[in-house]
């Protein structure tokens, strides 16, 4: 998708967003060169096997280009992917290990040659072609674009699903095609247990592409074992080297619990999703 | 699962996913249950294992004929597909920013280290100096976990000129006697539509360079001519082989109706709308490309049918096995990005093509590649002015030339009396162009004619 330009009212006045380029102006930066473009079918050629991952996430387009100012030179990529959820779920995974800042739904900044950035449906990378990104230089960098680009601040709606206690912070995130490495899974947003051991994990189904959540539920039910002796529908099964992962249905859809050695803390933990 | 054998083309196609569904559900409806329905969290079943290796050139390691690379979500995954004996892995610096390897290196403590073949990738450019590739090799290692990584690449190289980049070489050198490295090599899918060279003359020059030890190349039937040329190269120099990109198009593609788009079409719809197209040309522009897809399918189509494969997983399958029967590939390349995948996979270890599978796969080739005349087909009959029945040659040709039923052929070409591909070679083509199916006839008929003819 284009960025389609946006005027900027002068109480915020700070950057503004080039129309057909799809690539933001920001004050005091110069484009130095053209901006490129790449699609689903393109990607390949410019990211190499990289392009896997946002594939997998359902990526859009990428418009690609240069910025300097001040001696520093560098290359801005802005990945339409399609949805916020999907945005935020590159964004977490290629932030890994970093130091997350709260702009928009999640920046980093790895001095001295990367920030990053996830707001609404687009996702930035933007590197260091000539010079360095400091620290400074770099939150300024993230929060310029978060200005710049369109929609929504804060994270997608759907990591509101997650429970609100128990959450190890900075753990969340979103995996659309094999969390846990189970195939069947549909899209998680996930999180890790506070307290509840290494591995431990809190998870809700985010169905995708007009599957109902009831689809979803007989999926699963055709690989995983019910458990009947549960207050709620629970399903469960064990994944190598992980444990024990299950799922209950409730009124906020499909929750799920995972890395547990026994089924019997497992439905604990899962019956107090459930109520 | 063996070599060769008695199995039936039918069950050989079939039998990769009989076995990826009886791993997947493992630890799971395998279990006794207790009467509350509890059940024991075991380890798993360990059902299919690596059973080939080959030795990946002068490294001197003995990789398992298939690997696991590509980004992964799972520490888990990585640490199944070891568990199952492959041994070679291969990841980049720009995988996931760095994730992949950070995944790799949470599998990679349960394995005696000696035993597994890590490559990791860094995309060289003109301005990296050994230092920028010493510190960010050292950011990749301390992700990975490990005390040395056995062969560092230039990733994705498509410009001869890198091959010989002085500040990688002067990098790795210095590593080598770190001991951080082992090796080094080269990956390259060629320039790919932007300006800079083929994969074969990257790769051949960098395996002729002398200091490269491993090289990953894209290789499947489809396109293997260029991939040939490289292997020759590399085992002339003793480098180490790793395929990619095994899988062909496939075999069908889902309709499109304008009217009720279903599945990934409504994404396609409103994707190609909110980027400015109207609704009409945003149908233009997906039937196209359906009708495109849709001609590359048909061509497919009776092959698969002849040959029993209805499934794109089991013409993949095919066109593993396919990559797998060549011993001067040392090992390939997969993405297993979860448990499933490993299973289905793992299996098609030490397998090679019985000869009717390598007859359907060159087939494939053929009618991917706009070589393949139709048999029964006369389309261009009424443009030949000698009346040369040419799909009755190019029948002859394939008796000779795919069922190696020489005498044959070439008795049958003897008695079409001399209106044959003879009267082809001094031809001015008024037949150009009249292949529906873009076979160039007077090419083909010459090459035919050259085969059949006793003199």
């Amino acid at each position: 998708m284009r960025l389609t330009a946006i005027l900027v009212v002068a109480a915020v006045g700070w950057c503004s967003l080039a129309g057909a380029a799809g690539l933001p102006e920001l004050q005091g930066w110069q484009r130095a060169g053209e901006v490129s473009t790449f699609g689903p079918d393109s990607l390949w050629e410019y990211i190499n096997g990289a392009a896997d991952l946002f594939l997998s996430y359902g990526f859009r387009q990428l418009d690609v280009g240069e910025l300097e100012s001040g001696g520093v030179r560098v290359t801005v990529g802005v990945y339409d992917m399609g949805t916020p959820l999907d945005a935020f779920g590159v964004f977490r995974t290629e932030a890994a290990g970093g130091t997350e800042l709260p702009v928009a739904a999640g920046a980093m900044v790895s001095p001295p040659y990367q920030c990053l950035l996830a707001k609404d449906r687009y996702y930035v990378k933007v590197e260091a072609a000539e010079g360095e990104i400091t620290a400074e230089l770099g939150k300024a960098l993230v929060t310029a674009l978060a200005r710049a680009l369109p929609g929504a601040d804060g994270r997608p709606e759907a990591v509101q699903l997650l429970p609100h206690d128990g959450i190890v912070p900075g753990s969340v995130g979103y995996t659309r095609k094999g969390f846990l490495g189970l195939s069947e899974l549909p899209p998680c947003v996930h999180a890790e247990l506070a307290g509840a051991g290494d591995g431990a994990q809190v998870f809700v189904v985010v169905p995708h592409q007009g599957q109902s959540a009831e689809g979803a539920w007989r999926a699963l039910g055709g690989r995983w074992k019910r458990v009947e002796s549960a207050q709620h529908p629970t399903l469960v099964r064990t994944v190598p080297y992980r444990g024990f992962v299950g799922v209950v249905k409730g009124e906020r859809g499909i929750l799920g619990v995972a890395g547990f050695a026994s089924q019997e803390e497992l439905l604990r933990r899962l019956e107090g999703l459930a109520l | 699962m063996g070599e060769g054998g008695s199995l039936s083309r039918r069950g050989f196609l079939r039998v990769g996913g009989a076995v990826a569904v009886g791993g997947a559900l493992h630890g799971c409806g395998s279990e006794p249950e207790t009467s509350t329905g509890e059940t024991t969290a075991d380890e798993p079943v360990v059902e299919a294992r690596i059973q080939r290796q080959r030795v990946l050139g002068r490294t001197g390691f003995e990789v398992s004929d298939l690997a696991i690379g590509g980004a992964f979500n799972e520490a888990a995954v990585v640490r199944y597909a070891l568990d199952r004996g492959v041994n070679y892995i291969d990841t980049a610096e720009s995988y996931g920013n760095g994730d992949s390897e950070r995944k790799i290196g949470e599998a990679l403590p349960h394995f005696d280290r000696k035993g597994v073949f890590v490559t990791t990738k860094l995309a060289i450019e003109d301005k990296d100096t050994e230092e920028s590739i010493v510190e960010r090799f050292g950011a990749c290692q301390e992700r990975l976990k490990t005390d040395y990584v056995d062969a560092l690449f230039m990733h994705s190289v498509s410009d001869v000129q890198q091959v010989g980049n002085q500040a990688f070489h002067a990098a790795v050198a210095r590593l080598r006697a770190d001991g951080r490295v082992r090796f080094s090599g080269v990956s390259s899918h060629g320039a790919r539509g932007r300006p800079g060279d083929s994969m074969e003359t990257v790769l051949c020059a960098a395996a002729e360079d002398g200091r490269f030890d491993v090289m990953l190349l894209s290789y499947n039937f489809l396109n293997h001519e260029e991939g040939d040329r490289v292997l020759a190269a590399c085992k002339a120099n003793s480098v180490g082989t790793t395929a990619m990109k095994t899988s062909p198009a496939p075999l069908k593609v889902d309709p499109f109706d304008p009217d009720n788009p279903s599945g990934d079409y409504v994404d396609s719809m409103k994707r190609l709308q909110e980027r400015g197209l109207s609704r009409e040309d945003a149908i233009a522009r997906i039937q196209q490309w359906v009708s495109r897809t849709e001609e590359e399918s048909a061509r497919a189509r009776p092959f698969a049918d002849k040959h029993g494969a209805t499934t794109d997983d089991e013409l993949r399958s095919s066109a593993l096995k396919w990559v797998l029967a060549n011993p001067d590939v040392h090992t390939v390349c997969l993405s297993l990005p979860d448990f499933d995948s490993v299973d289905r996979f793992v299996p098609l270890s030490g397998s090679s093509m019985d000869r009717a599978a390598a007859e359907f796969v060159e087939d494939f080739r053929l009618a991917h590649s706009g070589l393949y005349c139709r048999h029964g087909c006369t389309a261009c009959a009424a443009a030949c002015p000698h009346g040369v029945p040419v799909s009755t040659v190019m029948r002859y040709a394939t008796y000779f030339h795919h069922q190696r039923k020489e005498k044959l052929a070439m008795q049958k070409y003897a008695r079409l009396g001399g209106c044959d591909g003879s009267l082809c070679l001094t031809c001015s083509a008024p037949c150009t162009g009249a292949c529906p199916h873009r076979f160039p006839i007077q090419a083909g008929m010459v090459r035919a004619h050259s085969m059949l003819a006793l003199a």
